[in-house]
């Protein structure tokens, strides 16, 4: 009986310490071997050449984004290998960061020591970048450009904001403006002329009250919690009264100065006095509040429509022959406005090209960077439909009244603030604007009270 | 008759309940079947497309492999470790006991709270940016639930049965082999689907830890879908009732011995 | 061949009581130290930095200074920073409020004896496996005005728009709602698992003394699943209070700073912003709230796990 039982927990014994074993090795070598080959750091060769220099381009385009937008994909796996058959020396490595996290992955790669080489940057967070020093000024290489080159890029009020003194850190890519989109139909019916739409903002405001008729709002705006609402709905009413959101000089915000004031109360009407704008822009998203109910008619007019939406407006058969562009470029059911604000009241973006700190071969990095912006190339970058150089607005298919008002628009814009702390001065304000609009409080006041908030913490930083 | 109204009402509830529960779900999957915007896509009610091209992505099997690599690595590291902890909970006394339970309550603490100086810690111990540190940060959070009911599965098997194996001429670890493991295996499983469900949906850590592309995993890809030119709804929610599957399917197989487990674990 | 125990034994008799101690008590501290040592390598030291950057100011790229308590000043000077603290807790207890009731119920009915009931077991804990992004945008959308099925069904019911990101207190009541629906399913497994424990006889003997259905769940059920609801409901509180992501996804703390609770705050300063101080100042905080419910569960609950 005792030789039994030693036999049986014998096996027994070993068969739990071989699977113990057995687990704790699949789980070692699960854990150990992906994480030594996953930093990935290192250059993929191909299989025929060895290529002595690799280069990363940080981007935002992924194809699982949207299979829609695959043409932006397209566009730079193009580059990719259109580059490196070029200059087979070297060779391009793409790597993917969403959108909005690119300039702080940036950032963060920076201060762990992580290496990168061509970025794609935001303006609006380049004083962030000028602060941190992640990116390497760029002037030694541009000085070797002929000055067309350089006027070619800098009518651009983006490329302002990636100067600082004689620093440049960033070359803009595409342009990123804004425009009215308005429905032609709407007004036709309404009696207003589709081909003179509103030029100033009290004919605006004349348009919207005659627009808005049962379940159609004539001017859609959005305050959410998102950048689009200082960018593109409180900024340029405070630019356009005169005002300014922050002081370079003081480095304090001033949002809630007179302007600031006015500013808050236009949007304050709009929604309660007017009721031209809907309730519902005080929440949700910017894609919903504006292209969403745009292409589904719900607004006669959408304020701070992207350029980058030119393409949905195609789709949807508004307009004919615009994206690609083409020289019949018509606008059919839907148009576009210069925004009416006041000149200069306007925000203008683009994504821009930089190099990083840590880059090993910022000269090789550059080379890429010159080929990006090449005419033939840039031209052909989708992101936002319109050319960042201004040679090539002049060319046959953006001779289209559609793009010139485009090309109007992003002549008008100017950039954001250049504070170090933009994203909380632009979380603070939507934050603001929302508690105005809904607890229907006092403007002046709440204005002041969430400018000290922001003046508290930041301000001569 | 009562059993029969009775029986109704219990339907009823549970109906009432299955309805609020599995709602937002069918509105989930019911967009992942939707047409996607800008590839045509015909008429009818089902469109499989969005899942076809997701699945057809690379991009997409990579990061369902680092999610697999993370979660599986914390399992296989917290198990092992939270049997020899609640073993020792459970079984011994010994000076300092009481610290050790102190030390345990630290992980409940929240981890969004310590993440920043723990990114600081990973650069320094040369971690950052390896799947490792995911798997790492995903034990340490884990692990101290997992010995506190290791503890508790322990302390319901009676120490009766251990002695009398000791008696028999086993050490302490191998009565721990032989006797406690095959009967807290419940539990064990248990604590290691829990574990599993955890570590793979979580978000925060891959975010924090990680930052090339090629790491990241199925939370992070989700996260992709909200695009810099508008969600991509179909997309996002067939890739999330995708993801949904494994943690899913684990938990059917092995649901009853969960219960189980849950209760050992929780009973004392 | 002498077992441990036996060697153990004979050691209490021999000279050398610090020796006898390390060979007393080696097992049980070599079985703890694999836990012990990551416990004290990655959160001990995360810890206490916590506090050592709380009580500094490191602007970007530039080297940290010793401020004191400023931050934390700053913090509570704030009106926005006081309301992140009551927006937790009124997150908190209403994701309790609702879900802990609704968990009793659906454990009762997986429990009871009718047939098939358990099959809806893996059905009901859906919610929980879902990843919180996922089921924040479901949310979201659900609720949009114009194309959420939720939203739509009330207005056709009341005739009235409701905007639920709009109208703060809609807008709590959807975050409240998401983040229940997320947590029950957790607890319903707990209780019920207790709740198979408790023998029929128990509800027998209550109804033998007249106890109708109430008082058996609170003379009965109640009692003996302290223990499942003291963990439920700990590590409900814990998730509820570090939520950051769920949260944000819905709302992104708006309107305003209504939905901004604490975790909201706290993955924003740290995570977006780069503040590094103010960040480990409110997770600073973010500790001490939970130490104090976790204290409060302790008396109240009395786990008495054997300390």
């Amino acid at each position: 009986m005792a030789e039994q039982r030693v036999v049986r927990r014998l096996s027994r014994r070993d068969f739990m310490r071989f699977s113990s074993l057995g687990l704790v090795a699949l789980g070692l070598g699960g854990c150990v071997m992906p994480t030594a080959v996953a930093p990935a750091a290192s250059p993929q060769p191909s299989p025929a050449l060895k290529k002595p220099v690799t280069i990363k381009w940080a981007h935002y385009f992924d194809p699982l984004q949207s299979p829609a937008q695959k043409f932006n994909y397209a566009w730079m796996e193009r580059m990719v290998a259109t580059f490196e058959e070029k200059y087979p020396e070297i060779n391009v490595e793409p790597e993917y960061f969403d959108w909005d996290k690119i300039d702080n992955r940036s950032i963060l790669d920076y201060e762990a020591g992580i290496k990168h080489d061509v970025m794609f940057g935001s303006p609006q967070l380049m004083a962030k970048h000028f602060q941190v020093g992640d990116y390497i000024d760029l002037t030694p290489y541009i000085k070797q450009w002929p000055e067309d080159e350089v006027k070619d890029f800098s009518w651009s009020p983006v490329w302002a904001s990636a100067r600082q003194d004689d620093v440049q850190i960033g070359v803009p890519t595409g342009v990123h403006t804004r425009s009215v989109a308005y429905r032609r139909d709407m007004f036709k019916e309404a009696g207003l002329d589709p081909d003179t739409p509103p030029k100033t903002w009290d004919e605006c405001l004349e348009a919207a009250k005659a627009l808005t008729k049962g379940d159609v709002w004539g001017l859609g705006m959005y305050f959410g919690p998102s950048r689009a609402t200082i960018e593109l709905y409180f900024a340029p009413f405070v630019w356009h009264f005169g005002g300014e959101l922050w002081d370079p000089a003081t480095k304090k915000a001033t949002f809630a100065s007179e302007a600031g004031v006015k500013a808050a109360q236009v949007i304050y009407d709009l929604v309660y006095t007017h009721k031209v704008t809907p309730e519902s822009a005080i929440g949700g998203t910017y894609d919903d509040a504006i292209l969403a109910s745009f292409l589904a008619g719900r607004l006669a007019m959408g304020w701070g429509f992207g350029s980058y939406w030119i393409v949905s407006l195609e789709e949807k058969g508004f307009i004919k022959n615009c994206f690609p562009a083409k020289a019949e470029c018509t606008e059919e059911t839907a148009g576009v406005m210069v925004t009416p604000t006041a000149p200069g009241a306007q925000f203008t973006n683009a994504w821009t090209l930089s190099i990083h700190k840590l880059s090993e071969h910022p000269a090789e990095a550059f080379k890429f960077l010159e080929f990006l912006i090449a005419p033939e190339n840039l031209y052909d970058f989708p992101d936002a439909g319109l050319p960042a150089r201004l040679s090539l607005w002049s060319k046959a298919e953006f001779q289209s009244s559609f793009y010139q008002k485009w090309l109007e628009a992003a002549r008008k814009g100017r950039p954001m603030p250049p504070t170090v702390h933009y994203p909380e001065l632009a979380d603070t304000t939507a934050a603001c604007l929302q508690e105005i609009l809904v607890n229907k409080a006092p403007i002046a006041e709440t204005l002041k009270k969430f400018e000290d908030e922001w003046n508290a913490k930041y301000a001569g930083a | 008759m009562k059993a029969r109204l009775r029986a109704g009402l219990a339907w009823l509830g549970i109906l009432l309940i299955g309805i609020v529960v599995f709602f937002p779900i069918a509105w989930g999957v019911k967009t992942s079947l939707t047409a996607p915007l800008g590839l045509g896509g015909g008429s009818g009610l089902i469109h499989l497309q969005n899942y076809r091209y997701i699945l057809s992505q690379p991009l997409f099997l990579l990061y369902v492999k680092n999610s697999v690599i993370v979660s599986l690595g914390a399992v296989l590291a917290a198990i092992p470790m939270a049997i020899l902890g609640g073993y020792a909970l459970a079984r011994f006394d010994f000076p300092g006991k009481r610290l050790s339970v102190l030390l345990l309550v630290l992980p409940l603490l929240p981890a969004i709270a310590v993440l920043v100086p723990l990114i600081v810690y990973m650069r320094r111990v040369g971690l950052y940016n390896t799947l490792l540190a995911v798997i790492l940060a995903n034990v340490v959070f884990n692990t101290p639930f997992a010995v506190w009911m290791v503890r508790g599965f322990i302390l319901s098997i009676p120490i009766e049965i251990e002695e009398a194996a000791t008696i028999d001429g086993c050490s302490r670890l191998e009565a721990l082999w032989q006797i406690d493991l095959p009967l807290a295996a419940p539990g064990m499983i248990a604590v290691g689907i829990f574990i599993f469900i955890n570590s793979w949906n979580n978000y925060l850590y891959a975010f924090a830890f990680t930052t090339s592309p090629e790491l990241a995993v199925l939370p992070q890809a989700l996260l992709r879908f909200l695009g810099a030119w508008g969600t991509n709804y179909g997309g996002l929610t067939a890739a999330a009732t995708l993801a949904l599957l494994p943690p899913a399917v684990l938990f059917l197989l092995s649901q009853r011995w969960f219960i189980m487990g849950m209760l050992a674990g929780t009973g004392k | 061949m002498p077992s441990t125990l036996e060697r153990s034994t004979a050691f209490t008799r021999r000279p050398g009581w610090s020796l006898y101690l390390w060979r007393r008590y080696r097992l049980p501290y070599l079985l703890l130290l694999p836990v012990v040592l990551l416990l004290l390598l990655f959160l001990a030291w995360p810890l206490a930095s916590v506090f050592y950057f709380s009580l500094r100011r490191t602007p970007l790229g530039e080297p940290s200074q010793f401020v004191g308590l400023d931050n934390f000043a700053l913090l509570f000077r704030e009106a926005r920073f006081l309301g992140n603290i009551l927006a937790s807790l009124q997150y908190l207890v209403g994701v309790l409020g609702l879900s802990v009731p609704v968990a009793y119920l659906a454990a009762v009915l997986i429990s009871s004896k009718v047939r098939g009931a358990g099959a809806f077991r893996t059905l009901f804990l859906l919610p929980w496996i879902i990843a919180p992004v996922v089921s924040a945008i479901l949310f979201r959308t659900m609720v949009d005005p114009y194309t959420g099925p939720v939203a739509r069904a009330l207005e056709t019911l009341t005739g009235r728009k409701y905007l639920f990101l709009v109208n703060p207190q809609l807008a709590v009541i959807t975050i409240i709602v998401h983040s229940a629906w997320r947590s029950f399913p957790l607890e319903m497994l707990l209780i019920a698992a207790g709740l198979t424990s408790i023998p029929q006889e128990l509800y027998d003997s209550a109804k033998v003394d007249g106890a109708g259905g109430w008082a058996q769940f609170r003379y009965v059920t109640l009692p003996l699943t302290k223990n499942q609801l003291f963990v439920a409901v700990l590590l409900i509180t814990i998730w509820t209070l570090q939520d950051a992501e769920g949260v944000y996804s819905l709302t992104q703390g708006g309107p305003g700073y209504t939905t901004e609770v604490v975790g909201v705050r706290l993955f924003k300063e740290a995570f977006i912003y780069f503040n590094v101080g103010i960040a480990a100042a409110i997770g600073v905080v973010l500790i001490a709230l939970s130490v104090l419910f976790m204290v409060f569960y302790l008396r109240v609950l009395g786990a008495g796990e054997g300390q």
